[in-house]
């Protein structure tokens, strides 16, 4: 059962998760040869923005990664009008815990292309004594963000169905009227920084995608 | 009555009587005169008001009638925040007895800051806050007005009222050493966690030779970089190499007028080209030359020199004849270079490690991703 639901998320995503892949790998090497002639090779801080630059870039990926994902393994369930594992004889919630997971498994290879990606970039150029290149936690932390990113669009679309992107703009609407509120009700104000500090901190529910997101740094 | 007699007072009467009209009109319009005179008068009088009570309002303002004093600290503030202000100024004055000394001590006495309950503009009408002034009076503007959220805690009202005492303890010091300090305050506050980090970064992105000397514990290298004591010749050469010359052109320019200096400025910026560099960074002028070493790494270690100092640290340091290298050994108490080398093996020591991926990071992401997909999971509702 999970082999066959990992070749259907393969069918259904390979032509994503390529496209994902392949940027995945070509963004360091295509932002350090854009950028490497204009700042040179001894310029230590002028490499830490560019790694910085690569980070945010590889973060974007993997988090529209995981969202691809989720979404495509939804949408394919609403085109052809009902889910296809409901044909076999499981419950539904196995069968999503098993789509959920191989979509995970899959979602490693856009992490694996990050790391191919940014491990060839640093290797192209000769760091200073005082810089590091960070390939590999770059890569990790492009994994657990794309996991999150795609639990979150998964529990989205199998909670609220064809209100999903009702509920989506409502949770938007919802957070701008939060950061709204910081103004309006100075009362409040502590409390929504204290909420909004946990969300994105560290271990916060959305603490991986925010954080420090380099390629490059002391 | 006859007749000639009759047009005789007939005339009389005619002639005077105009001449009554006449007076009445004059009186009433000497009236209406006077009475625009008078509001006149009136409307200069109430712009002048307006101007004596601006001017007023700039040199006094009202006086909060609560006093709190405290050791060196004397305070006015409003009765609501009195309790706050108290604990705030028990802090303080630990804090100034810890590491400020008498010199402090007497310059703070010496003024009585107000805290009183304000208000700013923010995007969306007016903020409540509470607004630490230095002293009572607003003429002496040297330092600025410090503002807290009004619902600040007693460690935060403590903070700004503590940044005010830092900028006090730097007012007499002689120019020598306030030129020295840059930042017209006397660190008096325990260091902030991402002080020594920041100064780290600092030096390990700048391109500098006298920093990577001073990395390799080249005592004379560190003073130099600090400004304490200079080594011979000129900025450029002490402190940067033909290689650091392509990032010091990033932050300084040649003089305009020197336009070959601007081409070769410009080469350098766009090629990298060496020998253009060279011609740039050669024009600038020694003064203009930029300093390795921020000032916040600068008062980072006049902390460092202060703690080692102990008591009356800060008190030695403006007191003390001599150079500034004289007077930060006699504040620390020790040759500055045992401080210089314990300066750096901190900041050494305070490297961040921001990209290493902590286990509660990846516990609580598989965590959170867990439970959200989980959620999902057990929903008993149709799929659409």
């Amino acid at each position: 059962m999970f082999g066959h639901t990992l070749y259907l998320q393969w069918k259904w995503n390979r032509d994503f998760l390529a496209f994902y892949t392949l940027i995945a790998f070509a963004t360091p090497l295509l932002i350090l040869w854009i950028a490497l002639p204009h700042v040179g090779l001894s310029s230590a801080r002028e490499l830490v923005f560019i790694g910085g630059v690569v980070g945010s870039g590889i973060a974007g990926i993997s988090v529209l990664a995981g969202i691809t994902v989720a979404w495509q393994g939804y949408g394919m369930d609403e085109r052809v009008g009902h889910i296809y594992a409901l044909s076999l004889p499981i419950t539904r919630a196995r069968a999503l815990a098993i789509r959920a997971s191989t979509a995970l498994g899959l979602l490693m290879l856009p992490a694996v292309g990050a790391w191919a990606g940014a491990s060839l970039a640093v290797g192209q150029i000769a760091l200073p004594t005082t810089l590091h290149g960070y390939a590999g936690s770059l890569a990790g932390r492009a994994l657990l963000a794309s996991w999150l990113a795609h639990a979150c669009v998964f529990a989205l679309r199998y909670s609220a169905g064809r209100r999903a992107k009702v509920v989506l703009f409502a949770l938007i609407f919802a957070s701008g009227s939060l950061a709204f509120a910081t103004e309006a009700v100075p009362g409040a104000r502590g409390t929504i920084l204290r909420a909004g500090d946990f969300l994105i901190s560290n271990p916060g529910p959305f603490g991986a995608f925010f954080g420090r997101w380099t390629l490059i740094d002391v | 009555m006859s007749s000639p007699r009759a047009v005789i007072l007939l005339t009389v009467v005619l002639a005077l009587s105009p001449g009554r009209f006449v007076r009445a009109q004059l009186r009433a319009s000497e009236t209406e005169s006077l009475l625009q005179r008078v509001r006149v008068l009136d409307s200069v009088m109430l712009a002048r008001g307006y101007a004596v009570d601006s001017i007023r309002r700039a040199f006094v303002r009202p006086v909060p009638p609560v006093d709190i004093r405290q050791g060196p600290i004397h305070v006015r503030t409003d009765s609501s925040l009195a309790p706050q202000v108290q604990g705030a100024v028990a802090t303080v004055v630990a804090l100034i007895e810890r590491r400020g000394g008498t010199w402090v001590a007497a310059r703070t006495s010496a003024r009585v800051p107000t805290i009183t309950r304000d208000s700013t503009r923010s995007i969306i009408g007016m903020l409540p806050t509470i607004a630490i002034n230095a002293d009572t009076t607003s003429r002496w503007s040297a330092i600025g007005q410090r503002s807290v959220r009004a619902r600040s805690s007693v460690a935060e009202l403590a903070n700004s009222l503590a940044g005010i005492v830092e900028q006090l303890a730097m007012q007499g010091v002689d120019s020598t050493l306030t030129a020295w300090v840059m930042v017209g305050r006397a660190p008096l506050r325990p260091a902030s966690e991402t002080e020594a980090v920041d100064a780290y970064i600092e030096i390990a992105t700048t391109e500098s030779i006298v920093l990577r000397r001073c990395r390799a514990r080249d005592v004379s290298a560190c003073l130099d970089a600090l400004g304490i004591d200079s080594m011979p010749g000129s900025r450029l050469d002490r402190w940067y190499a033909p290689e650091d010359f392509r990032s010091l052109l990033r932050v300084a320019a040649p003089p305009r007028e020197d336009s070959v200096a601007v081409v070769a400025w410009m080469r350098c910026r766009q090629v990298g080209d060496d020998a253009d560099c060279g011609v740039a960074a050669r024009a600038l002028a020694n003064a203009r030359v930029p300093l390795p070493l921020s000032a916040a790494v600068r008062f980072e270690f006049l902390r460092e020199v202060l703690d080692a100092g102990g008591a009356g640290a800060f008190d030695r340091l403006v007191t003390s004849p001599g150079t500034v290298k004289d007077r930060l050994s006699a504040a620390a108490r020790e040759p500055l270079d045992r401080t210089v080398l314990r300066w750096l093996d901190r900041i050494e020591g305070s490297r961040p490690e921001r990209m290493r991926i902590p286990a509660v990071l990846v516990a609580g992401t598989l965590g959170w991703t867990g439970l959200i997909l989980a959620l999902a999971v057990i929903r008993r509702t149709p799929w659409a």
